[in-house]
């Protein structure tokens, strides 16, 4: 055991929770942690592991989830080509951003995608009313209709999150190690040398931000079924400010990292929103005290404990 | 040298400026660079050595002139493409990945030679042949037993032999070394010299160094800088009674 | 005429947000993304030093000096200890500061909008070339022109001026010559947090003061640093007259463009000139 397995087997756990105490709210926030994960884990694909800080996530969450939404309730169309739709059209609008974003770098990168996602959230809500529905959104998006089962009932529905899950999780994982992967942390590790060796830089930054923008797109469409409701919200600069918490918070460029912050960040929105209305500014609180602390989240904690724990095991 | 390969270039210049505003960092440079020669580039602190590797390897926009690699014009293209192309260069402050290990590093550049496109479907370990690649570079610069090391925390004389790893698994006929015995310790000089002398018996290569003694003795020909322009180029020996070489740098009247 | 007042009156509120993110940029390498909830402090600040003191001018120099204090706080408690990590992680906390500042305003001053008036001196309006035009956004421009001066006059000319431009240019020499650069970055982004309050103060009596106003400002404020090219403050007060402009004239014409025509003049300049329109040398790396 080390470690990474350690974080592996904290994340089974809360994932599993459903199957181990089957009650309704339970199940409720494991869907909801299962769907923000899969936004989180392509969201550090872009920040942890290539290093480019972004902005502007809410827009292809966002835009997924009207796909989703206007696909299956104005065309017809079936639930599951709908979502892919979802994580197409995220996955095209990540990389039109990316053409003009790329251009520049660093903290740049960071206000000119939250400019870019604050115009279509400004979209949204003007010119395409007509599609959006505007500021009141879209309510009855519905969820899949599949061999049957009614996945309507939200620990049935769990599973089909929960296979998404393992299957963006794995995706991201073999990303992680694969050439392409390599390639990107050599990017965030050193740009100049990276091109040098004959990496195209601008080509591979664009490809990480078109897949992050797929997982964006899909998990946006997923939350939208969950809460059977689309607004413009979700598109917010503030969504994008989440998934940076929740990220940041987890632990950047480590694969389990991000699911571990997205379960704390919603295990604090559910317990804290409870006993206080001015939860956001707590989580803003508790995200600056861990930004100073604890730059490399709960992951890097865990990883310290352990090998304090476990002096001579390897991290 | 034989007659044939006298008359060919592998790398040239064409009448190149490079300005940062009114300034001209490299101005009217015209140079043929010919296959198989070790050139040093020598010149006073600001005399545009490094703006001009700069320049050829695509880091330096040119304000006018053209440059061709194989005869190929390669003007305006991007660092990468010119990598590609055959131009591997390494730079005056080391940039290797430091967290990283000395092998995967060199696994970092066979792979960037290797896949024009990344694979993302398998893990970097199933593609035997970019290790094969590292393991043989590895040893070429003499840092076997090195590959688990952290490139960072390898001694700066391994870093600079590091970096001419990294350029060399590009395969590039014209190799760019921006002063890679800067700060490397006196009893590893000649260990350095010794390598750059062996990556220059297959391909051109363009040196900028500090140390006279070592580019006089292992250089096929010396080109001297000034204020941005080539003020002498030649063997060794005439460069070193060149009155004019003798006035830039020492002051000397003519 | 009333067009050009509006857009130079927005112009130079701009310019006030615009300059104090370029010189905390400048000196700190920091971009502050509370920038705009200090602009919203600083309304809600002079909102109730107004009621308190019945006094505009009260309200105007209370709340930038309240703000600097808080700016400072921020800097002194949260950006120092990570000054020598990735620039991100500066970025980052700024956000953080974002979400604290809004629940604090929220806690004291409630979820609904308040109202500022303008003193009674600059309440009407006057007659300039046919049109009327409303006297307090005159004020606004004679007062972002005369605040701008003072600054170019300070950094250029006075001492403090030429620490900061030194300071932001290398640190470590400045440092050795015995000047404490940590005050002078505690300074400096004191200074900036003044500054986009004061904006806020000014502004107050133009806007229904509400949560939403620092980040509806603070995206077009980045969208003239980016135009000015980041770090340069001349360059930022051409491009917030150019975006007050815009913004202007586009409501008079096509209101529900506006936003698209800020947009434009963003993803040009950097299509065209990623370093800024009107940054004269290219941008360092």
């Amino acid at each position: 055991m080390n470690a990474q397995r350690l974080m592996a087997f904290i994340v089974a756990i809360i994932i599993s929770v459903p199957l181990l105490f089957p009650d309704d709210q339970g199940v409720g926030l494991v869907n909801a942690i299962l769907i923000w994960s899969i936004f989180a884990i392509g969201f550090d694909l872009v920040f942890g592991v290539a290093g480019m800080l972004s902005f502007g996530h809410a827009a292809f969450f966002g835009v997924g989830a009207y796909t989703l939404s206007l696909l299956t309730m104005r065309m017809g169309w079936d639930f599951i080509p709908a979502l892919g739709a979802a994580g197409v059209v995220g996955g095209a609008l990540a990389l039109v951003f990316s053409y003009f974003a790329i251009r520049v770098s660093g903290l740049f990168f960071a206000l000119l995608t939250l400019a870019l996602s604050q115009l279509i959230y400004i979209m949204a809500g003007t010119k395409l009313r007509m599609l959006t529905g505007g500021v009141d959104g879209i309510a009855g998006v519905p969820r899949p209709d599949l061999f049957g089962i009614d996945f309507y009932d939200d620990g049935n529905y769990y599973f089909f999150l929960l296979a998404l899950f393992i299957l963006a999780l794995l995706i991201s994982g073999l990303i992680r190690i694969s050439p392409l992967g390599q390639a990107l942390k050599a990017v965030k590790s050193n740009e100049v040398r990276a091109e040098q060796i004959g990496f195209n830089v601008q080509r591979l930054q664009r490809s990480v931000f078109t897949i992050s923008g797929i997982y964006a797109g899909v998990s946006g469409g997923l939350l939208a079924s969950l809460i059977f409701y689309v607004g413009p919200q979700m598109l917010h600069w503030t969504t994008s400010g989440d998934v940076v918490i929740m990220v940041l918070l987890g632990g950047m460029g480590t694969l389990f990292g991000p699911i571990l912050g997205v379960a704390i960040f919603e295990i604090m929105r559910e317990w804290l929103s409870t006993q206080t209305s001015h939860w956001y500014g707590i989580l803003g609180l508790i995200f600056i005290i861990s930004t100073i602390g604890m730059p490399k989240g709960i992951a890097g904690l865990i990883i310290q404990l352990w090998n304090r724990i476990m002096p001579g095991g390897k991290p | 040298m034989s007659a044939s390969a006298e008359n060919k270039h592998v790398l040239r210049c064409e009448d190149i400026e490079v300005s940062y505003g009114a300034f001209k960092a490299v101005t009217n440079v015209s140079y043929e660079f010919k296959p198989g020669l070790l050139y040093g580039l020598i010149g006073p602190n600001g005399a545009g050595k490094t703006t001009l590797m700069n320049a050829l390897s695509g880091r330096a926009q040119l304000s006018r002139g053209r440059v061709f690699l194989n005869d190929q014009e390669i003007t305006g293209q991007s660092p990468h493409a010119r990598t590609w192309a055959g131009l591997g260069r390494s730079f005056q402050i080391t940039q290797i990945f430091s967290e990283m290990t000395v092998f995967e590093n060199l696994r970092l550049a066979a792979q960037a030679h290797r896949f024009r496109l990344q694979p993302f479907w398998r893990p970097v370990g199933h593609f035997k042949e970019i290790a094969r690649d590292a393991e043989r570079v590895l040893s070429e610069i003499g840092l076997e037993g090195f590959g688990h090391v952290n490139a960072g925390s390898l001694s700066h004389g391994d870093q600079r032999a590091l970096e001419i790893g990294l350029a060399l698994l590009s395969e590039p006929k014209v190799l760019l070394l921006d002063e890679p015995l800067a700060g490397v310790g006196h009893d590893v000089v000649e260990k350095a010299v010794e390598l750059i002398r062996r990556v220059s018996q297959e391909r051109t290569v363009l040196l900028i160094e500090h140390n006279m003694n070592v580019v006089m003795e292992i250089s096929d020909e010396i080109i001297v800088m000034l204020a941005g322009e080539i003020l002498a180029a030649g063997k060794a020996e005439t460069i070193r009674r060149d009155p004019r070489v003798r006035t830039a740098y020492l002051g000397e009247e003519e | 005429m009333s067009t050009i007042v509006i857009g130079l009156s927005m112009g130079m509120l701009l310019f006030l947000l615009a300059a104090g993110l370029t010189l905390i940029f400048g000196m700190l390498r920091v971009i502050n993304f509370a920038h705009g909830s200090l602009y919203m402090l600083g309304a809600y600040l002079a909102f109730q030093v107004v009621n308190v003191t019945g006094n505009f001018w009260a309200g105007l120099i209370a709340a930038p000096i309240i703000a600097a204090v808080v700016g400072a706080l921020m800097e002194r408690i949260a950006l120092r200890p990570v000054y020598n990590r990735d620039h991100v992680y500066q970025l980052l906390l700024t956000f953080g500061f974002i979400l604290v500042i809004d629940e604090a305003v929220r806690i004291i001053w409630g979820l609904e909008y308040k109202q500022m008036y303008p003193p009674e001196l600059l309440s009407g309006a006057i007659e300039m070339f046919g049109s009327s035009v409303p006297s307090y956004r005159l004020f606004i421009i004679g007062f972002g022109a005369a605040v701008s001066a003072a600054l170019f006059f300070m950094l250029d000319r006075s001492r403090y001026g030429m620490i900061i431009r030194a300071a932001s240019g290398d640190p470590e020499m400045v440092r050795t010559l015995g000047i404490n650069v940590s005050l002078v970055r505690t300074g400096v982004f004191s200074f900036g947090a003044g500054l986009a309050a004061l904006g806020g103060a000014v502004a107050s009596p133009l806007f229904p003061i509400e949560l939403g106003m620092g980040f509806n400002i603070i995206i077009d404020s980045f969208i003239v640093v980016i135009i000015g090219g980041l770090g340069n403050i001349r360059g930022a007060i051409m491009a917030a007259l150019l975006i007050g402009m815009t913004r202007a004239l586009g409501y008079s014409y096509a209101p529900s463009w506006v936003d698209f025509l800020t947009f434009i003049l963003l993803i040009g300049t950097l299509i065209l000139r990623p370093e800024g329109l009107f940054s004269r040398k290219g941008r360092t790396a």
